[in-house]
């Protein structure tokens, strides 16, 4: 590899501001060939390459820091932007076109970034175009999945800028692991800032209510980046955190449920992304070397097949107009193509030997049996018979293999699309059989894995066997309903909307008591100032018809009389003072 | 290809006796806790695994958990702007 310091995250952005202002003839090149620059300068990127920046008040942007684990991530994040680039490229939205490749570019920004200010300043780019990225579909509900998504984004953000804060004050520039040190007020608001990128649940109702509403070609991209970054950042972070086992665990058994009850596709995709990072969160909590290799490998294998399966739907919601798993059954005739690349990546994320899922998950779940968290293991394991039922039983046999009612083929699929699923489908595959290509990468030193041994591929045959035969026997009652699933976003959703509409009446209410009683005091004072004779001597017979007010005015001579004394004692006053 | 019902099960029966004897003959498990090293273990987990995750999911949480699709939407929201 030779030496260079092209940072890919500028590339990608200045492909993106290309793409803005191109005309429509040109922009399908440069996005389908924009972001293979990027993958090129990742690919001449050497580790060891350190690049800084100088900035106010003495401090020095570190930019561009390269060790083998942000280069792994770097790679397969710019294979990433070439992939979605070349599945998009027929989009003729040239917001959608620029939010994509900036974000992707800033997801570099933050992988390559060595110090807290770059860190965050690429960490807030990503949530703004990823936010437009969203609203790119112009929908009502993806506006509002939207502002809610802004909304958790800002709260996370100014979390994680505050405690960046605190750590910059106190001097340390670098990002550096935390988990070892103290456990102070920064460490608390960066690891929740992060977690709430990670999706970790409680956390993650932005996940699943913001990336089905994207666009077709935009969900790809984001489900590939937000997460995945900030399981790089709680990597390089909070290496060996105990508690984040538990939270991965519970993550990755929570996806697996709430997907088997979900009806919309890419929101049942959307929960297996909160299944799988949990996966990569309980590595980062174990904390040992061959669970952080576990998590990288698996952060890269997931990018691969999630993406697949994020194109695959792309596909048929573009081809069909329908995203909901109970509208289609026997799409396997009508798009083989899409078919057997969904067949791909279903068995890729479940871990079928010959896959790239195979070769990762079970390095995450051996460093658990390693590390002597049994129970860990174990349940980690369920979740991954979990995600089989879902996604290689559910989606498959209710999409493709159903029988047909009626689903109509609207609009033919453009070439591109069918080229970025034909890429990913290979490279799942490709690593899946030659692992060898991804462990060379991995950062962290361990001994040699092996994938390949007659008891880990006698226990994914017999765990992924086995389970279909309960799907086979309760088949109908598999079959998904048209519902909304609550979930952690009630919270913020009803009892707060609740409450924040109960003060606004209650302000209200407020105002116009206060401006009623103002009326009536000022009603009531009128009256009595109009005429103090008056007031005194004709209360009781001012609405009398006898009342004659006449009777109770002074002539006009009292007034002037007083006006001119006092006009003249203030003369003589300042006359005398004069 | 048209597979009967029937023949799916016997299949994933005899795929899934067939790891189990292979297990038996020729694994060399890494890690000796009681679930790695009982061949056939991962049948039963594999099957109950499922069984246990379907109940859950369609028993337990289902009726809880699911509601209307409108259940957020506070009527009127689609004129606004």
């Amino acid at each position: 590899m030779t030496m260079s310091n092209l940072h890919p995250g500028f590339i990608l952005i200045a492909v993106g501001l290309i793409a803005l202002f191109v005309p429509k003839s040109l922009r399908r090149p440069v996005l389908a060939a924009g972001p293979l620059l990027g993958l090129g300068a990742v690919l001449t990127l050497a580790p060891g390459t350190n690049a800084t920046l100088p900035f106010i008040n003495g401090i020095t942007l570190h930019y561009l820091h390269v060790d083998a684990l942000s280069w792994i991530f770097a790679l397969i994040f710019c294979m990433m932007a070439a992939i979605g680039g070349i599945y998009a490229c027929h989009n003729s939205n040239r917001m959608e076109a620029f939010c994509s490749m900036t974000y992707a570019g800033s997801a570099l920004g933050v992988t390559l970034a060595q110090d807290w200010l770059t860190l965050i300043f690429f960490s807030e780019l990503m949530a703004a175009t990823s936010l437009f990225l969203i609203w790119c579909k112009k929908t009502p509900a993806s506006r509002q999945a939207g502002y809610r998504y802004l909304l958790v984004h800002m709260f996370g953000g100014n979390l994680l800028l505050a405690g960046i804060f605190l750590k910059v004050s106190a001097g340390d520039y670098l990002v550096m692991p935390l988990a070892q040190g103290p456990w102070d007020t920064a460490f608390w608001l960066i690891c929740l800032g992060i977690s709430i990128n990670a999706a970790v649940v409680p956390l993650h109702a932005w996940l699943v209510d913001a990336y089905p509403e994207g666009t077709v070609t935009g969900s790809v991209f984001l489900s590939s980046f937000t997460t995945k970054v900030a399981v790089y950042c709680l990597i390089r972070i909070f290496a060996g955190t105990d508690f984040l086992i538990w939270f991965g665990v519970l993550m990755a058994l929570y996806g697996a449920c709430y997907a088997i009850m979900e009806n919309d596709m890419r929101r049942l995709l959307s929960y297996h992304i909160v299944s799988q990072v949990g996966f990569m969160v309980a590595g980062v909590g174990l904390g040992t070397a061959m669970a952080l290799n576990g998590a990288t490998a698996h952060a890269f294998s997931h990018i691969l097949y999630k993406s697949l399966l994020f194109m695959c739907a792309g596909a048929i919601i573009y081809a069909t107009g329908i995203r909901k798993i109970n509208q289609l059954g026997g799409l396997a005739k009508k798009m083989p193509f899409t078919f057997w690349c969904f067949v791909i990546a279903a068995l890729s994320i479940s871990g079928v030997p010959l896959f790239n899922g195979f070769i990762s998950k079970s390095i995450t779940i051996s460093a658990a049996a390693a590390a002597h968290y049994g129970s860990v293991e174990l349940l980690l394991q369920l979740a991954g018979v979990g995600t089989f039922l879902s996604i290689a039983l559910k989606m498959i046999y209710f999409i493709f293999l159903a029988p047909d009612n009626g689903v109509v083929i609207k609009r033919e699929v453009p070439k591109n699309m069918y080229v970025a699923m034909g890429i990913g489908a290979t490279l799942c595959v490709l690593y899946g059989v030659y692992p060898e290509l991804l462990y060379r990468y991995l950062p962290f030193t361990m001994e040699p894995y092996h994938p390949f041994t007659v008891d880990h591929i006698t226990q994914s045959i017999e765990m992924l066997g086995m389970a279909m035969l309960p799907f086979m026997m309760y088949l109908p009652k598999m079959a998904p309903h048209t519902a909304l699933s609550l979930d952690t976003d009630w919270f913020y959703r009803k009892p707060f909307a609740g409450i924040v509409t109960g003060l606004s009446y209650l302000c209200c209410a407020v105002s116009r008591a206060l401006g009623n009683t103002w009326e009536v005091l000022y009603e009531k004072s009128m009256e009595l100032s109009h005429n103090p004779m008056e007031f005194l001597d004709a209360k009781p017979l001012r609405n009398s018809p006898k009342y004659n007010p006449e009777n109770y005015r002074t002539s006009i001579a009292d007034p002037i009389m007083i006006t001119l004394t006092i006009l003249f004692c203030s003369l003589c006053y300042f006359m005398a003072i004069i | 290809m048209k597979l009967t019902k029937t023949a799916l099960y016997k299949l994933v029966l005899i795929v899934a006796v067939l790891a189990a004897v292979l297990e038996f003959f020729f694994a060399h498990p890494h890690y000796h806790e009681w679930w790695n090293t009982t061949p056939g273990f991962n049948l039963l987990f594999g099957f109950a695994g499922c069984w246990l995750l379907i109940f859950v999911a369609k028993i337990v949480m289902t009726p809880l958990l699911q509601r209307p699709e409108d259940y957020y939407d506070d009527g009127g929201d689609d004129d606004d702007e």
